[in-house]
């Protein structure tokens, strides 16, 4: 068979979110040639998860199918920029995407709904062309050590639920108390992860 | 901002930052590796637990195509429709044609040029003219079968139908070198067209002489076996598509190797408009002479118009140029 476009694995750094198989990182680096296929196959890959994320992001799934485009698109756009020694594949997508989903907060007048209550913990399936499958255990495990007012306050966080609005300060603004609370559970995420090279 | 630069970089990751602050940590990051490396790595845990809690939604079904759309590439879908769309108007075109090649062409009748004779209606003209209507009224329910036709014949074209292929099969040849191009396979190897030439020329001489004369001239013009080596073959590729079933394979004869840290790139033409749309490289082949590659295009809603096969640095492929281009098909038109 034809070869695809094979970035060698050993030109990626470890850690969490590494995109092992370099499937998406070939995938980008077509799409930096203009091939547009790749861009349908990369958001058959990751389309579902990028949306479900921004779903728990804003709120509301219009606005995220909204901000999953954009984010494609500046995925596009930047992919003769991207670089994959810097930040794994997956991780580049979701940093432009939460860094929309900030703006698109920070434009609202309105607060999303789900603020304030985090959904309980559920079962996702293993998406390994998101996530290898061993992180999805890791950070499962690490999560589920965490005391429950830890974990929702990360989870919370994580999502964007203490994003401060433009010019002034949400309600949901975290206290000193949240931001001590954060810090334990990032501490305690790091330390049952550090290992795994973060 | 906090001064802990491992919480300034969560709050940044979380959005917990405000504009000012924001800007503050972008400056600061960019003088500082280490809080470069917690953002990082803040971005890193940020995005696996996300991914880890957040349940997956699929995206609306039309999503890919407004968002192809919006980058001015052509979906697929949108591919199709416009080959459905561009054979009715193929069709219609055809139809009006006819008809206005008919008026045209309609004889005229000198009687009818007599002066006034266009105020009296002429039983005959009159009766004439009702057959004629009559006759495009048929035309034009022919037409309109045909036109059915053809929407039908566009819309099953993609469907893929057991036992049944839509093949596409052109050979790909070296483009013609222009003065101020220097074609890929030129550039190294292969002789010069003005070598060639050369060579032609002095083979004919010695062929023309006729009866073989034993001549002192004749010989002086022998030279050494390996100069009159058949030149190498022309390198061909054929590629074998069918587009029903998405699947194709690539046949190339007497191809050189790339040469060291090069490859073979193959693209893709088809008749959206947009540019070649990069295919695959061909692996480092083991055959000499001829090799053979599987490939697919992705979609079986493609109908390629035209094949390119290019040779550039294996770390820097290029978009198709007439210095990179090695073989096209169909032969790119006489500049």
């Amino acid at each position: 068979m034809m070869a695809t476009h094979p970035i060698p694995v050993h030109a990626l750094s470890s850690g969490l979110c590494e995109d092992g198989s370099g499937e998406a990182a070939a995938l980008i680096v077509r799409m930096a040639r203009g091939d547009g296929r790749s861009l349908a196959e990369l958001h058959a890959m990751w389309a579902p998860a990028l949306s479900g994320i921004a779903n728990r992001m804003l709120g509301d799934r219009q606005e995220a199918g909204k901000i999953v485009k954009d984010t494609f698109v500046r995925i596009w756009r930047g992919a003769a920029d991207y670089d994959p020694q810097q930040m794994p594949p997956f991780v580049w997508a979701f940093s432009l995407m939460r860094d929309l989903c900030i703006e698109r907060l920070r434009r609202r007048s309105r607060r999303r709904s789900s603020e304030s209550t985090p959904p309980a913990l559920v079962e996702i399936a293993e998406d390994f062309r998101v996530m290898p499958a061993s992180d999805w255990r890791r950070v499962r495990a690490a999560l589920d050590a965490l005391p429950p007012e830890e974990r929702n306050r990360l989870e919370n966080a994580v999502f964007l639920g203490f994003a401060r609005p433009r010019g002034g300060k949400s309600h949901a603004s975290p206290s000193t108390a949240d931001k001590s609370c954060l810090r334990r559970a990032l501490d305690t995420v790091r330390k049952l992860l550090s290992r795994y090279e973060l | 901002m906090n001064s802990d630069p491992y919480d300034s970089a969560a709050w940044k990751s979380f959005g917990m930052l405000d504009a000012d602050e924001n800007a503050i940590f972008d400056e600061a990051m960019r003088h500082d590796p280490a809080l470069r490396g917690h953002a990082r790595e803040m971005d890193r845990l940020s995005a696996a637990i996300a991914a880890a809690m957040a349940p997956p939604i699929d995206p609306a079904p039309d999503q890919i195509d407004h968002l192809m759309g919006r980058l001015g590439l052509v979906p697929s879908s949108l591919a199709s429709r416009w080959l459905a769309i561009s054979g009715w108007t193929a069709a219609a075109v055809l139809g009006l044609l006819l008809i206005l090649e008919r008026t045209a062409w309609k004889p005229v009748n000198p009687e009818s040029q007599a002066p006034g004779s266009s105020l009296r209606p002429d039983p005959s003209t009159k009766s004439a003219a009702k057959a004629e209507t009559k006759r495009l009224v048929q035309e034009i329910e022919v037409l309109r079968e045909n036109l059915e036709k053809f929407q039908h014949r566009d819309r099953a074209l993609f469907q893929e139908i057991p036992g049944m292929a839509i093949p596409v099969v052109m050979t790909l040849t070296a483009p013609e070198p222009a003065a101020d191009d220097s074609p890929a396979l030129l550039r190294d190897g292969a002789p010069s067209p003005i070598t060639s030439m050369l060579a032609d020329a002095i083979r004919t001489s010695t062929s023309d002489a006729g009866e073989p004369q034993e001549t002192p001239e004749t010989e002086a013009t022998e030279l050494p076996e390996e100069e009159f080596a058949p030149p190498p073959e022309p390198p061909t590729a054929i590629p074998i598509y069918d587009a029903a079933r998405d699947s194709g394979t690539l046949v190339v004869k007497h191809l050189p190797a790339p040469g060291e840290g090069e490859v073979y790139n193959l693209w893709v033409i088809t008749e959206s408009g947009e540019g070649p749309v990069y295919v695959g490289c061909l692996p480092e082949s083991s055959a000499s002479g001829a090799d053979t590659f599987d490939f697919s295009l992705g979609s079986n809603m493609v109908l390629p118009s035209g094949f390119v096969l290019t040779r550039d640095p294996a770390d820097a492929p290029a978009r198709p140029t007439p210095v990179n281009i090695v073989l096209q098909g169909p032969p790119a038109p006489s500049r």
